[in-house]
């Protein structure tokens, strides 16, 4: 049980979000970067789609109401628990009362805080995450605020995995180590993310130009950026001809480009519905790297088909098997009774 | 009984939060207790009085309790968590051991000033090798 001491808004309960009901209009909501979300899941030995809190705006801070085993994944926030530093993708026990403070983070933008046993809210259409449009499910189907209290499921598991846990906890390895991008040859780091973008369906209607520079040029993340979708500017793409569609169904990744030219990435919060042209889609395997940029910061395009992005699934499936597996080892080896 | 060999039973007995150990060998007897602000004061058993015969910070070798990969920061961070000078406290991650995905945490076991960082970034260590060494405060 925990309660939240931040006046700080937009952090929400979220799992891996609401698949199969975008055919009844509800978006499929679920964490912005949701191998950081599984990683802390696995590293408290919850399921992978457990529900957690994603948190997006810094400092924040909550209270624990009694003792339990977390984890902190997701961009580092420099967190303390009652002052002592806490390392990211970090997994630690707290103890009734104690306090953790997480700060603006240098890199990245969300930050995911996980309890053993996962938050305990109800299940609504198959899934624990906030809709916010909708205002239903997460935590009273909102944005959490300060005096919120939380609780997680109880189980026999997470005692166990309280037990087990050494005092100064343990971590694993964060994804973009394992599964570095590079763009033009040159390694993504610091202020610019690089994405795999699948061609999609009206990517062949544009200028030769413009589909250069899709792929070639650095978009800005505009200030109009949320869990809705990131509005980028850059230079403008253009059409060979005028398109004009009706409104058709679309999911989260899909890169829409309204007649300013300039895109949008619709995220988890999208509208399931949409009329604007397609030029691609980013990756399923690669939108945890697209949650993770900020506003402000520089997001490159890398062209990929479909055996690809396949392949970039597989080895995001991998890492997180493997984590599951090693953390599951390594608790096993910590049991002292 | 040597001093090296002293010290770490010194060390042992600050991290396990005894307060006292009594020792005999056929080299000698001796008896530590943990006195005030954590100084551990070695008392010859031998001696009527148990006045201490010596009274000092003690210098902690904190070694790998499992087999890793060391590193002195987080891979997200380019600080070090202990760097030569840095004040650390009891059960404060000092560095980190990593195998495959995972890392646990070299831990000391007191509060103290690092004096020394004995293990090179990226060295894969044994259980027991020495990582870093500390003046226990």
């Amino acid at each position: 049980m925990i309660e939240i001491l931040s006046a700080t808004a937009l952090a929400s309960v979220q799992d891996l979000g609401r698949d199969g009901y975008l055919r009844y209009g509800v978006g499929t909501s679920g964490a912005m970067d949701r191998v950081a979300l599984s990683g802390a899941n696995i590293m408290v030995g919850n399921p992978a789609n457990a529900a957690a809190i994603e948190i997006q705006m810094f400092p924040f801070q909550v209270r624990f109401m009694e003792d339990v085993s977390f984890a902190l994944t997701g961009a580092d926030t420099r967190a303390e628990l009652d002052g002592r530093a806490v390392l990211p993708w970090w997994s630690l026990r707290a103890r009734k009362g104690q306090v953790l403070s997480l700060n603006q983070p240098h890199h990245g933008a969300r930050c995911y805080l996980a309890l053993s046993g996962g938050l305990d809210v109800p299940v609504v259409l198959g899934s624990r995450s906030t809709q916010l449009r909708g205002e239903f499910g997460g935590h009273e189907g909102r944005t959490l605020r300060q005096g919120d209290v939380l609780r997680s499921q109880s189980s026999e598991a997470c005692g166990e995995v309280f037990k087990a846990l050494p005092e100064a906890g343990f971590g694993i390895e964060p994804p973009e180590f394992l599964m570095p991008m590079t763009c033009d040859g040159e390694p993504a780091q610091g202020i610019r993310t690089c994405v795999r973008v699948l061609p999609a369906a009206e990517y062949e209607c544009y200028e030769d130009a413009s589909l250069k520079s899709f792929w070639r040029q650095d978009w800005k993340i505009t200030s109009q950026s949320d869990r809705y979708g990131y509005r980028l500017a850059g230079e403008a793409l253009v059409t060979k001809y005028p398109l004009e569609q009706r409104s058709h169904g679309i999911v989260p990744g899909v890169i829409q480009v309204p007649p300013s030219g300039q895109p949008i990435i619709q995220l988890r919060d999208a509208q399931p519905s949409g009329g604007y042209p397609k030029i691609g889609t980013v990756i399923e395997a690669d939108m945890w790297r697209v949650g993770q940029a900020r506003p402000g910061s520089l997001l490159r395009f890398v062209q990929t088909d479909y055996a690809g992005a396949l392949a970039a699934l597989d080895a995001v499936d991998g890492y997180l098997a493997e984590a599951r597996r090693l953390v599951g080892l390594y608790l096993l080896s910590q049991r002292r009774d | 009984m040597e001093l090296d060999e002293l010290k770490q039973i010194i060390a042992r007995l600050e991290a396990s939060g005894l307060q006292s150990l009594e020792l005999q060998r056929p080299d000698g007897r001796v008896r530590l207790v943990v006195g005030a602000g954590n100084q551990v004061q070695v008392i010859s058993a031998d001696q009527a009085t148990e006045a201490p015969v010596a009274a000092f910070n003690v210098d902690v070798t904190v070694a790998s309790e499992t087999v890793g990969q060391y590193f002195a920061a987080h891979p997200m961070q380019d600080t070090p968590l202990a760097g030569v000078g840095c004040a650390v406290g009891q059960n404060d991650v000092v560095g980190l051991l990593k195998v495959g995905l995972l890392y646990s945490p070299v831990i000391s076991p007191v509060g103290g000033v690092i004096t020394e960082v004995l293990a090179e970034d990226g060295e894969l260590l044994g259980f027991g090798s020495p990582v870093i060494r500390m003046r226990a405060a």
